[in-house]
């Protein structure tokens, strides 16, 4: 087994007997990209600065390759680069002057040229006042500096928050180069498609609590589908056990099919209909946790 | 020692630390420009009665006033409008460690770097109190060069040098206290509110008590009580009593933020 660049240990926090993260045990693998899953307000960013020694936990512990987050913080903080998930900057500078100030605390900056090419930063966009700057040129100057002093473990906030398509295939590609060579990826998310994009693994965090750490492969195989069919005459509806059906009130003859996993048995009745127009929806979330949410409740009853 | 953090902080600070400075020295060369185009000891000795102790309470003396420069410059030093100049830029100052930080919601980019809280406090406290020394020691100057200039004979350099330097003690201890305030609340608003609160409480204090003697117990609490360029001037060996009581106060304050901060959570 590879060495673990994160493990978290019955990590806790609670705000005023409000509880914003509990029990959370949490191994990622030196090397891997980690996709940790959540909805807003589900605890990803609470234990992104626990790890860190931001805050202080309730309980528990945490460890980043080996050092602990309470003990060994400036340590551990060398040997990490940070994506905030509420990124601001000091207002009255520019992003050169930022990024020079935070990569001060480094050796090294060798790989903030490849950021900012990668993030289409220009010398000229780099010397304007931060407070010129918008949503997602901050986010830009977030991710330079956060890769800037070629960290061994990269812990990114919600990374593509405010990014443009483009240039968040360019983020992907970017992760994707700093992966390859040996860096840790830690990357919390509310958009799975972003998870399906670049990680091998995924935590699925929700109200506080780690629901499951699963494969993105199995994820997919599990994955939710909605499909919304409208049929040219009225059809019988096919007797498949994994799907649900549901009439579409909006128009004649629709109807919602719903079901996850393998999709070929429906897809094979729908081959010999006479489909007159599918919508496929992609998974949300919700629908994730959902699926998780009963999973968890059918082996709590076991 | 970080330089590049160094850089960055005066960075942020040198435009007010600039215009404060200006306004001090403006002031400073202001009031020494009045003394010398009045005859201020026959003003003085026509003003109403009870307008002696008032000045004797905004100065923060006893006795009989002797209306001379020395007493003219003091009342320069602890003139309401360059106290409140003093008082509210320490205590922005002083936010600019935690709590504006985390209220601006840059805490997450700074206290995540490979530096411990209380580094990060000392590099905070050494550009804040170089800037505070640099400021209030010009204004020390400024008022013993101009008093040169306007031939007013004043005393000598080096109970200006005391007298600034109190000066500087008593801008950390506002300093300190809003540390310590700032290690409590999450934005710089709060923090400058707050010390703002607490210094006019402190002044009011010191005021009335001057001219009420059931009050006067309470002045050991304002630290107005321990600012006595008068003293200095005088070289009074109760201005360097003065000065420790503002310095051990700063201290105080700065070692229990230091304290409060190694626990605080930073969100």
């Amino acid at each position: 087994m590879k060495s673990l660049a994160i493990m978290t240990d019955n990590l806790t926090k609670h705000y005023r007997g409000v509880q914003a993260l509990t029990d959370l045990s949490l191994a990622v693998e030196q090397g891997s990209i980690f996709g940790f899953l959540g909805a807003n307000g589900a605890g990803k960013t609470t234990s992104i600065r626990l790890l860190l020694g931001l805050i202080r936990p309730t309980s528990g512990s945490s460890q980043i390759f080996g050092l602990d987050a309470q003990t060994a913080g400036v340590k551990l903080r060398s040997q990490v680069g940070y994506l905030p998930g509420e990124l601001s900057f000091y207002t009255n500078v520019s992003g050169q002057e930022v990024l020079d100030m935070l990569g001060s605390f480094y050796k090294s900056l060798s790989w903030r040229k490849e950021a900012c090419e990668a993030m289409e930063m220009s010398e000229a966009d780099l010397w304007r006042k931060t407070r010129e700057y918008s949503t997602g040129m901050k986010q830009k100057l977030g991710i330079i500096q956060a890769v800037q002093h070629a960290p061994p473990l990269l812990i990114l906030d919600e990374p593509t928050r405010g990014l443009d398509p483009l240039i968040q295939r360019n983020f992907f590609e970017l992760m994707e180069r700093i992966n390859k060579r040996g860096t840790t990826i830690f990357m919390s998310t509310h958009v799975l498609t972003e998870v399906e994009r670049l990680c091998a693994n995924v935590g699925i965090i929700r109200a506080g609590r780690l629901l499951v750490v699963e494969s993105v492969a199995n994820i997919r195989k599990q994955r939710f589908h909605r499909l919304e069919v409208v049929f040219s005459r009225p059809v019988q509806p096919p007797n498949i056990t994994a799907v649900k059906i549901s009439l579409n009130g909006q128009f004649e003859n629709s109807y919602a099919f719903e079901t996850s996993g393998n999709l070929e048995p429906l897809l094979s009745y729908l081959s010999q209909q006479p489909v007159d127009s599918i919508v496929c929806e992609r998974a949300k979330l919700d629908d994730i946790f959902l699926h998780y949410y009963a999973k968890e409740g059918i082996e709590s009853r076991e | 020692m970080n330089s590049g953090l160094i850089y960055f902080k005066l960075r942020q600070n040198y435009r007010t630390a600039t215009y404060v400075t200006l306004g001090f020295f403006v002031f400073g060369l202001m009031m020494l420009a009045a003394y010398n185009a009045f005859d201020m000891q026959s003003m003085m000795g026509e003003m109403p009665p009870g307008s002696e102790d008032l000045m004797r309470a905004m100065l923060g003396t006893k006795g009989v006033l002797m209306w001379d420069i020395g007493t003219f410059l003091a009342m320069a030093w602890r003139h309401p409008i360059i106290l409140v100049m003093l008082v509210g830029w320490a205590a922005s100052l002083g936010s600019g460690y935690a709590a504006k930080e985390i209220g601006e919601k840059t805490a997450d980019l700074l206290f995540a770097r490979p530096m411990s809280r209380a580094k990060l406090l000392w590099h905070d406290l050494l550009i804040a109190a170089s800037l505070l020394f640099a400021c209030t020691m010009f204004f020390s100057l400024t008022l013993y060069f101009g008093a040169q200039f306007f031939a007013l004979n004043p005393p000598a350099l080096s109970a200006f040098v005391v007298a600034g330097l109190q000066y500087f003690v008593f801008a950390l201890a506002v300093l300190g206290i809003s540390y310590l305030v700032g290690a409590f609340v999450r934005d710089a608003k709060t923090v400058v509110a707050t010390v703002g609160g607490i210094f006019a409480a402190m002044y009011t204090i010191e005021l009335v008590g001057g001219l009420w003697d059931a009050i006067e117990p309470l002045k050991t609490f304002s630290l107005f009580t321990y600012l006595t360029p008068h003293s200095a001037l005088t070289k009074a060996s109760s201005a360097w009593t003065d000065l420790y009581i503002l310095l051990a106060v700063a201290t105080v304050s700065i070692g229990l933020t230091y304290i409060l901060m190694e626990r605080r959570d930073l969100s």
